[in-house]
């Protein structure tokens, strides 16, 4: 058992704790929300022989093995504190170590102000998982959108794999293409067409090769939509490395113009100060790392966010895996996690 | 084994289809294999029978490297062979626990075979465990071969035994003859050339030490407060630090403290011209056996000694002239402290206790320091770390503190070795924020212009098209003839260029290895001399039985059910019985266990059986250590070391974990009709009350004689529990019904690590014969003589209003016979017996039966002498068989004479 105190961070021990099979107790500093016990729930779908014991200051989680439900379809609403991506993040990490593939309809926000969209995962996250597994079978698509009141619906299919490849990346090459997705629900379509000339209107000065879609939600019947519109940009460079950002109407953000350069000066900032992965996904980049294979691994980052250094230390808490940092070049030997959930015959 | 068996041996090798899965493994693990350049030294684990010569080879082994003569051997040992290789020896005692360690970790396998005998029950298992924890490089030995007087009689056993260990190691062996024993040694020349194949020999990887390190202790010390410390290499792959470890053959304990300490037969790597080995480099490490080895302190190390350099050699060398003494006089300042030490306590009359006693300040260790006490690692680089880091410090007291949000830019301000420090051991805000995305600060538009550069346009590394095509053919023409040379000394440039890159990448790898292992993170290569101080550890050692200190892999800590394939031995004498504890050694650990056994229906369902099939694979399911899928595992009914039957009870193979599995077990239940109303039919005696029944509604149900049917509803009318059923037809009174339905069968959550003072768990027939419980007699499983009483149908009576209707034929009263059956009655009655045959027809057939009858004849003469013959064949072998018993008879009188005469010519002596 190893115990963490004074934590609010849970989800990443939650997920380390799940892949490495070794049971954690977490004393918390403070309640961290009601997403706690949506992502317990949420946890306990996909496995069979988890125990959770939940009380006033912590939990002591007991991981079990994923199963995934043996492949069936389930359905599962994330509820309105978090997007859907606060747990898609890690649901798809933990679908590599599954017994059946994880097929799941996810229902609540695609896009808010705290976490990443769910078009930057698309873009993004899953082509730098992709990295580490070449030949992974996933598929991610968004059904429908929802902003704040949570009415958007996700649907997830992702293969289990034997084990995580080590990667070597240490140069990004120049950026040569910008893509994009705007989005929007119960606004007029014109709304999206000037965040997007907003965004061309920045990036005009460096790269011709933008392209951002639209995407308005259509009304349905029976089901309520809250309005709201955000943009998701994605930078690809030559070496096949894509770096993300995003940008959402609130109220500091309130015009569409706003809304667009904010967005594109936000990718521009990024570009200059990541190295290989955006700042929000390299901490997912040296998880997946800390468990390839027993070989080494290396990463070139730019700037490190505060998340990143707590996952670090979490890594090394519960695998035993510590980075060598030389020149903004992290890198590592992985403990060779093998998918013991896996079915063979 | 007996002759029956051997006769049973095929003539081409099987490859087994663990070694098909070994294979594919090779590539992929030769990639690897380029990423640790040190080796730990080879395994050697010498494995044979009692009185097969296990401890002679291993002394002729060592004296033929070093020179040295073993006293007595404990434990491991290891040797310098040539500068970079080095190997130990263990010796493998017949225990069913060592045998099975032992299995796990040799890198090769060392078979010894007493020709004499012939192959014995250990070598069998001892190989079918081998088999089963991944095939390491396996070579036979064959000793005792001066037993066999008669030249082609040794031959002709040579050439069995050889045929014998192929088929069982699958064809990839070696096999040695061993001759007779001079001095209590092997000749030299055999030695000789085993140690040459041992040399060259290439390590076979077996994955599960590919992935699993682990420390095989070569002596240990136990200290006060419970702490033992345990000193050996890193083998396997390397070592990645953890709070735990685990003592196979004893359990888990925490580590106190692991560390590397100097290498007691190092590697040399100086590069001289000479590849052999000096006198002073042979060296032999084995602490727990007495070589005349001195140990000076429990924490400090030991002094092996490869030359008498710690007796002063003119105590023995009385030949050598006065000149050389003057050379030993020098060389002696120069001597190491301890070789002085030493000497000086030769010189010494009296003890030093008593010389504690005449004085109270006496320093032991005067000038000696203990260098060896300290880990070394690299002390040159940390230094370097710590003045950067104070440099940092120096330049910009920063205070960095970490609050949401916030980013650490990788500049100037902040080293990387500061960076590393501020992860790991700055305990400041850990996990203090709730995960989010970052979102950057955004500045204002113009701040950006620098990166342009970081944008690319266009064809990205692809030149611009010309446009004047016609000029640009012309130049082509002409640059034709020049470029087919550039191209021909292009492409061989390429080829040396792509050489020299795979070297440099292979070398690149190399240093990244390095760097990480070298950089302090808890790695520890493997290879690598490491000292191991554990907590609380109680537990006796036994000193004949390897310490093998593992790490297991992230998860495999954890228990839970597992499902295997699994398989009787074919040796093992009796079937194994569901819910009955068995021992398996799985992975490093070795556990008894409560497995059910079961087999896999069509539509997937897991079916209970009872016993494991004969010759068959079935499933098995246990609680466990989990291993990762694909590893063998070995099962073992007892502990116990008699060798009255095959000891492995059965082998399988890692498939499947889980936390829960259904194994259903088939369960009829039995009920009688006791009204039948056409289709429907009320039932009682299947179920107890009427709400089994409504659990049961709309079930599947069927009689003995196949009509199917369901369950509708309890009925009021019967005992409680009875029901209202319909079929596909009207059943009868008599007939039973049967509902087909399926339980699931309770897993035993039962898991005991076998250690060394282990009571392990008994079966329910060894409980019995303990306690003298007779079986349970249950009346009713008994069977029961049954009189059948032969059932009397009654006559076929056709009813009045059908006769009439019916066609005059068929009436009873005038029914006629059918023309067919007219005939069939008439040739019953009297057979025609007309022959059709002419007188020539006649002869021919009585010339056919003659001629027969003279076959016949001659068949049976052939097959009496068939019989003759091969009974004198009979006689002849047993004659061979008698003859060779009065041979061995005969050896080991003469042996036994030798011994007598020897005896009393020592008595006489003395």
């Amino acid at each position: 058992m190893i115990s963490f105190q004074q934590v609010i961070n849970f989800r990443e021990i939650l997920l380390c704790s799940t892949l490495s099979e070794r049971a954690v107790k977490i004393e918390f500093s403070q309640y961290p929300g009601p997403h706690l016990q949506t992502m317990l729930k949420l946890l306990q779908i996909i496995q069979t022989g988890c125990k959770i014991d939940v009380n006033t200051k912590g939990i002591t989680y007991i991981p079990g093995i994923i199963t995934n439900q043996d492949g069936m379809l389930q359905t599962y609403n994330c509820g309105v504190d978090r997007s859907i991506s606060y747990y898609l993040e890690i649901l798809l990490v933990l679908s590599l170590f599954g017994k059946a593939p994880l097929n799941i309809e996810l229902n609540g926000i695609t896009n808010d102000n705290t976490d990443q969209s769910v078009d930057s995962i698309i873009n993004a996250y899953i082509p730098l998982v992709k990295k580490f597994i070449p030949d992974w079978d996933v598929s991610l698509k968004v059904t429908r959108r929802g902003f704040l009141a949570g009415s958007g619906t996700v649907i997830l299919h992702s293969k289990p794999i034997k084990q995580v490849q080590s990667i070597s990346l240490i140069e990004r090459g120049p950026i040569c293409k910008i893509r994009g997705v705007c989005s929007g629900s119960k606004v007029a379509p014109n709304l999206l067409n000037r965040v997007v000339s907003q965004c061309r209107n920045v990036f005009n000065d460096y790269i011709p090769d933008v392209w951002i879609h639209t995407d308005l939600q259509k009304s349905q019947k029976g089901i309520e939509f809250q309005s709201g519109y955000a943009v998701s940009l994605i930078a690809e460079s030559t070496n096949g490395l894509f770096i993300s950002c995003d940008c959402e109407y609130s109220n500091e953000f309130n015009n569409p113009e706003n809304v667009g350069e904010t967005a594109a000066l936000r990718l521009l900032d990024e570009i200059k100060n990541s190295g290989c992965v955006d700042t929000t996904q390299q901490q997912y980049a040296l998880l997946l790392m800390a468990i390839s294979q027993k070989k080494v691994s290396q990463i070139k980052l730019g700037r490190i966010s505060t998340h990143t250094i707590e996952t670090l230390r979490i890594i090394r808490s519960i695998f035993g895996v510590t980075f060598n940092i030389e020149d903004s070049v992290f890198s590592c030997i992985g403990c060779g996690l093998i998918n013991l959930s896996r079915q063979t015959q | 084994m007996s002759d029956s068996e051997e006769e049973q041996v095929k003539q081409a090798p099987i490859i087994k289809p663990h070694q098909k899965q070994q294979k594919d493994f090779y590539a992929e693990q030769l990639q690897a294999n380029e990423e640790a350049d040190s080796q730990a030294p080879l395994l050697v684990v010498v494995q044979g029978p009692k009185g097969s010569g296990k401890t002679t080879l291993i002394k002729s082994l060592v004296k033929h490297y070093t020179g040295q003569k073993i006293k007595k051997l404990v434990g491991p040992v290891t040797v310098r062979s040539n500068k970079q290789h080095r190997v130990t020896f263990i010796e493998c005692p017949s225990d069913i626990n060592a045998m099975s360690d032992l299995s796990k970790v040799a890198d090769l396998a060392l078979i010894m075979i007493d020709a004499s005998i012939g192959f014995e029950m250990e070598t069998f298992e001892y190989l079918s465990l081998l088999n089963n924890h991944g095939f390491p490089n396996v070579m036979g030995v064959l000793t005792h071969i001066d037993f066999f007087k008669d030249n082609k009689q040794l031959r002709k056993t040579r050439k069995k035994y050889k045929k014998r260990f192929e088929y069982e190691t699958g064809g990839n062996y070696k096999l040695f003859y061993l001759q007779a024993l001079k001095n209590e040694y092997y000749l030299k020349q055999d030695i000789h050339n085993l140690a040459r194949f041992i040399s060259i020999i290439k390590i076979a990887p077996v994955r599960w030490k590919t992935e699993h390190p682990f420390v095989l202790a070569d002596r240990y010390e136990q200290g006060k407060d419970n702490t033992t410390t345990f000193y050996g290499y890193v083998r396997g792959c390397t070592y990645r630090l953890n709070d735990r470890i685990h003592f196979v053959g004893q359990g888990d304990y925490y580590i106190e403290s692991f560390e590397e300490v100097l290498d007691p037969v190092e590697i040399i790597t100086t590069q001289k011209k000479h590849r052999s080995l000096k006198d002073t480099e042979k060296l032999v490490y084995a602490p727990m056996s007495s070589i005349g080895a001195l140990t000076i302190d429990a924490t400090a190390g030991y002094i092996t000694i490869p030359q008498p350099i710690f007796t002063e050699k003119n105590k023995f060398v009385n030949q050598e002239e006065e000149d050389e003494e003057e050379v030993e006089e020098e060389e002696e300042q120069e001597l190491p402290e301890g070789v002085k030490m030493v000497r000086e306590l030769q010189q010494m009359t009296e003890g030093i206790d008593k010389q504690l006693e005449e004085e109270e300040d006496v320093q032991l260790l005067e000038g000696f320091e203990l260098e060896q006490e300290q880990p070394i690692k690299n002390k040159n680089n940390q230094q370097q770390i710590q003045q950067q880091r104070e440099l940092v410090r120096l330049k910009n007291r920063v205070n960095i503190k970490i609050e949401n949000g916030t980013v650490l830019p990788i500049s100037d301000t902040l080293l990387a070795t500061d960076l590393h420090e501020l992860i790991y051991q700055n305990k400041n805000g850990i996990n203090e924020f709730d995960s989010v995305r970052y979102i950057p600060k955004v500045q204002e538009r113009d701040s950006y212009k620098e990166i342009k550069e970081l944008f690319v346009t266009g064809f990205y590394g692809q030149s611009d098209v010309v446009d004047l095509e016609y000029l640009q053919k012309q130049i082509e023409e002409e640059e034709q003839e020049e470029k087919q040379e550039e191209q021909q000394e292009q492409e061989k440039q390429d080829q040396e260029d792509k050489q020299n890159q795979n070297q440099k990448e292979k070398q690149n790898r190399q240093q990244l290895v390095n760097q990480l292992t070298q950089s302090n993170l808890g790695l520890y290569k493997k290879g690598t001399y490491v000292k191991i101080v554990i907590k609380d550890f109680s537990q006796q050692i036994r000193d004949d039985y390897p310490m093998i200190l593992a790490r297991s892999e992230v998860g495999e800590d954890n228990l839970g059910f597992i499902k295997i394939r699994i398989k009787k031995h074919r040796w093992h004498s009796n079937i194994l019985k569901s819910n009955d504890p068995i021992i398996i050694s799985l992975g490093w650990r070795r556990f008894q266990t409560i497995p059910i056994y079961c087999v896999q229906d069509p539509n997937d369902r897991l079916r209970f059986i009872k016993y494991t099939p004969e010759y068959d694979y079935c499933y098995a399911i246990f609680y466990g250590n989990f291993a990762p899928q694909g590893t063998g595992l070995v099962c073992t009914q007892s502990l116990s070391n008699k060798l009255s039957k095959f000891r492995i009870a059965a082998t399988g193979i890692v498939l499947e974990m889980n936390h829960q599995f259904d194994v259903m077990k088939k369960l009829k239940l039995v009920g009688e009709p006791f009204k039948v109303i056409k289709n429907t039919a009320f039932i009682k005696g299947m179920f107890n009350s009427s709400l089994e029944v409504a659990k049961f509604q709309g079930g599947l149900i069927k009689t003995v004689s196949g009509l199917r049917g369901h369950i509708k509803k309890p009925s009021k009318l019967g005992p409680d529990g009875s029901f209202r059923a319909t079929f596909e037809d009207k059943i009868q009174m008599s007939d039973l019904v049967f509902c087909r339905t399926w339980v699931r069968m309770h897993l035993e959550r039962f898991y005991r690590l076998i250690t060394s003072d282990v009571k392990l768990m008994k079966t329910m027939w060894e409980l019995r014969q303990e306690r003298q419980i007779p079986l349970e007699f249950k009346a009713d499983s008994a069977y029961q003589d049954q009189e059948r009483v032969p059932v009397k149908f009654a006559p076929l009576r056709i009813p009045n209003n059908l006769q009439q209707n019916l066609p005059f034929e068929s009436k009873e009263k005038v029914k006629s016979l059918s023309f067919r059956e007219k005939l069939r009655q008439q040739v019953e009655k009297n057979l025609p017996v007309k022959s059709n045959m002419t007188d020539k027809e006649k002869e021919v057939y009585s010339l056919i039966q003659r001629l027969n009858t003279i076959k016949n004849e001659k068949e049976k003469k052939r097959e009496e002498k068939d019989v003759q013959k091969q009974k004198i064949k009979d006689a002849q072998f047993k004659g061979q068989k008698q003859h060779l018993e009065e041979g061995k008879r005969k050896y080991k009188q003469q042996k036994q004479k030798e011994k007598f005469i020897k005896q009393v010519k020592k008595q006489q002596q003395q």
